[in-house]
């Protein structure tokens, strides 16, 4: 079990271990990492070729494989991607929509102070038993980029499939890039560097959690606990 | 003309010395049918339906050259079987085409008034080039008139129009950015007739001749896609049916022209290759009778079939297009390595801005407590 169960902050509140990530998000999130990291080095290929193989072409597939476990990946995405919606819906409420999407001018005014927090000294921040305000405003674009990553990956994929149902996915998608197949690849290289961008703010982000704001451990995505005020919990 | 048909309006019949033989015009025939995945056993359905049409002299054909290079023209004229495809088409009744018609000035756009009154409703419109708008499209006359009003005039008596060509299908070159005349596709004017997009730079003339034969055959026009192109002929992707394929699969690239990827045949994907992002028929259907075609060249794809291929499938020569700013054109991955060097670089900023914050927090601290302390040490004292 947890070495460390309890914590006091210096402002003399009290921060107790909860489990506030469920299996399924913890689940979903791994899923993602996988997914992203071998989509990112494999799109890393198809985009940039690093080599020019000279055996005999009847003998290797190395691109098709490659491409291959771009698609696989693709799908798993997509499916992660599909069930993380889902859970918006049903799971607790630090993994509800209703919570996460910024939709008052309240949660806006949290994620200013937190910027504040983060730039100006001796700014206060409350502690938040889900996502920080600003975290969690990252992840709904991060989960805006999956979906931009899914619409522009299956429209070129379905631009290779020959079947009515594809050749419909393919029209749709096009349509949405001005009928440009080019612009879609164009559109899609960027993904990558998208995410490298945001998995380096990301893990900044857990450590800084873990080092300066206390709330999080190291662990937190596996185990699925973070540190919570003893008030809140108190008042559950 | 005349010496290409018998009595009876058969093709071909008994002219051995003259422009083609019966054979050609079958073999023509039959190469048609393998176009439109037909089977042979069309062949002959396709040889009657044309010499039907031939001595009916129905459908009409008008051909109109707006802003363009005449390069669909130009290849019409050296379509796979140059004399046979050229002659049906003249057969048929080629009213009106200013490249080819013998007639010059006010008689050429008399045929071309007769042709359209003589077949209301029935006559095939062939648009070649751009249409421009600008400036009440003053960029393109002929005769007087602007394309927009030629355009306009004969839409009435159209059956459907047939663009070919990228100009015409999608602007092509005259609509390029800045796009100085204001030109636009043919589907753009024309609202009330049908339009079959045959874009290409220049577009594959067989193409033209299967749409023609499709017609004449069932009776209507063929299966399109969502761009309005017959899917008999733009139905795949260069890259799902070019020879080099296998290369691209084996990951073997030609990395410079004349290096010794390029000597071995591999694929072109690393010089700019288009071939993944374009639809046509090049790759199986090739030119010059299925002599070569331009990968087969050594050449990769341009993607000149493609809508806006002179804005976005440039440079020829890269996979991806450049991104200006900061009065540079740099490689999308080069702006991706800077986003992820600012990053990091902020990040490590971040980090040490926010340990002095801290520590400088934290000495405040130590000092107000000993202050406290020492305060109450007087105070005892
Ligand atoms: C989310 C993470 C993803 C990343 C980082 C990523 C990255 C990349 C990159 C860098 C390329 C090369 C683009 C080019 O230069 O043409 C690429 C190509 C491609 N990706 Fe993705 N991708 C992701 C997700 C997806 C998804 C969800 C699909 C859906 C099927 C997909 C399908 C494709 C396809 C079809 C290609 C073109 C392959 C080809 O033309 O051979 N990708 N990807
Ligand atoms: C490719 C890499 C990664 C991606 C794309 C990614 C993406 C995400 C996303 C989308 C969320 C929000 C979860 C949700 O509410 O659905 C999240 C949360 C989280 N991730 Fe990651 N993640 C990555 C890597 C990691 C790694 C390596 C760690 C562990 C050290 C980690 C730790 C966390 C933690 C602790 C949270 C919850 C933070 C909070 O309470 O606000 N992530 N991540
Ligand atoms: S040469 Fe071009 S079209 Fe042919 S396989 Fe390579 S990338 Fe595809």
């Amino acid at each position: 079990m947890k070495a460390v169960t309890e914590k006091t902050l210096a402002s003399g509140e009290t921060l107790i271990l909860k489990k506030v990530w469920e299996l399924p998000v913890r689940i979903i999130h791994w899923t993602i990492v996988v997914c992203v990291v071998v989509l990112a080095i494999t799109g890393y290929f198809i985009g940039n070729p690093p080599f020019s193989n000279t055996q005999d072409a009847a003998t290797i597939f190395t691109f098709g494989t490659i491409r291959f476990l771009h698609f696989l990946f693709a799908y798993i995405l997509l499916a992660a991607f599909i069930f993380r919606i889902y859970w918006g819906f049903v799971g607790n409420k630090y993994a509800r929509w209703s919570t996460m999407l910024p939709l008052s001018g309240k949660k806006w005014r949290d994620i200013w102070r937190e910027i504040k927090y983060l730039f100006w000294p001796r700014t206060k921040l409350p502690v938040y038993t889900g996502h920080s305000p600003l975290a969690n405003l990252t992840y709904l674009l991060l989960y805006l980029v999956v979906l931009f990553g899914i619409v522009s990956g299956f429209t070129m994929y379905a631009a290779a499939q020959y079947t009515p149902f594809w050749r419909r996915i393919a029209a749709w998608g096009l349509a949405l890039f001005g009928n440009n197949l080019n612009q879609v690849h164009f559109l899609h290289h960027f993904l990558l560097w998208i995410f490298a961008v945001f998995v380096i703010l990301h893990l900044y982000m857990v450590v800084y959690t873990v080092v300066v704001s206390y709330t999080t451990e190291v662990d937190t995505m596996i185990s699925g606990y973070k540190f919570v005020l003893k008030s809140e919990l108190a008042e559950e | 003309m005349q010496a290409l048909k018998d009595a009876d309006g058969r093709v071909g019949v008994g002219f051995l010395d003259d422009r083609i033989s019966r054979r050609e015009f079958l073999k023509f025939c039959g190469r048609i049918a393998v176009l439109l995945g037909l089977s042979e056993t069309f062949i002959p359905q396709i040889a009657e339906a044309i010499e039907k049409t031939v001595k009916n002299r129905r459908p009409s054909v008008i051909w109109l050259e707006f802003q363009d290079c005449a390069g669909n023209t130009e290849s019409f004229t050296r379509a796979n079987s140059p004399s046979v495809g050229q002659a049906v088409l003249e057969s048929i009744s080629l009213d009106y085409h200013e490249t080819l018609m013998a007639a010059a000035g006010h008689r050429a756009e008399k045929a071309r008034e007769i042709a359209l009154e003589e077949n209301k409703g029935k006559v095939i419109v062939v648009v070649e080039g751009s249409i421009p708008t600008k400036d009440n499209g003053v960029y393109c006359c002929i005769g007087g008139k602007t394309a927009l009003q030629i355009i306009k005039e004969v839409e009435p008596y159209a059956l459907v129009f047939v663009a070919v060509g990228t100009c015409a299908a999608f602007g092509g070159l005259p609509k390029a950015n800045p796009n100085p005349t204001g030109a636009v596709a043919v589907e753009d004017v024309v609202r009330s007739k049908p339009v079959i997009n045959v874009p290409g730079c220049p577009a594959n003339p067989d193409v033209l001749m299967g749409i023609l034969v499709h017609y004449l055959v069932f009776g209507r026009l063929p299966d399109l896609d969502a761009q309005k192109r017959p899917l008999f002929a733009y139905g795949k992707r260069i890259h799902d049916t070019c020879e080099r394929r296998p290369h691209f699969d084996a990951g073997q690239y030609v990395l410079s022209f004349d290096d010794y990827g390029a000597r071995q045949g591999y694929c072109l994907y690393k010089v700019g290759c288009k071939g993944p992002e374009t639809y046509n028929i090049c790759a199986s259907w090739r030119w010059n009778l299925g002599a070569s075609w331009p990968v087969k060249a050594g050449h990769p794809c341009l993607g000149c079939s493609e809508k806006d291929f002179w804005d976005r499938f440039t440079p020829f020569y890269e996979r991806i297009p450049l991104i200006s700013g900061f009065g540079v054109e740099g490689r999308a991955d080069q702006w991706g390595k800077v986003a992820v060097g600012l990053a990091g670089a902020g990040i490590i900023g971040h980090a040490i801005y926010t340990g002095l914050v801290r520590k400088a927090e934290k000495k405040a601290e130590e000092i107000a407590e000993q202050e406290e302390k020492q305060a109450s040490e007087s105070s005892e004292g």
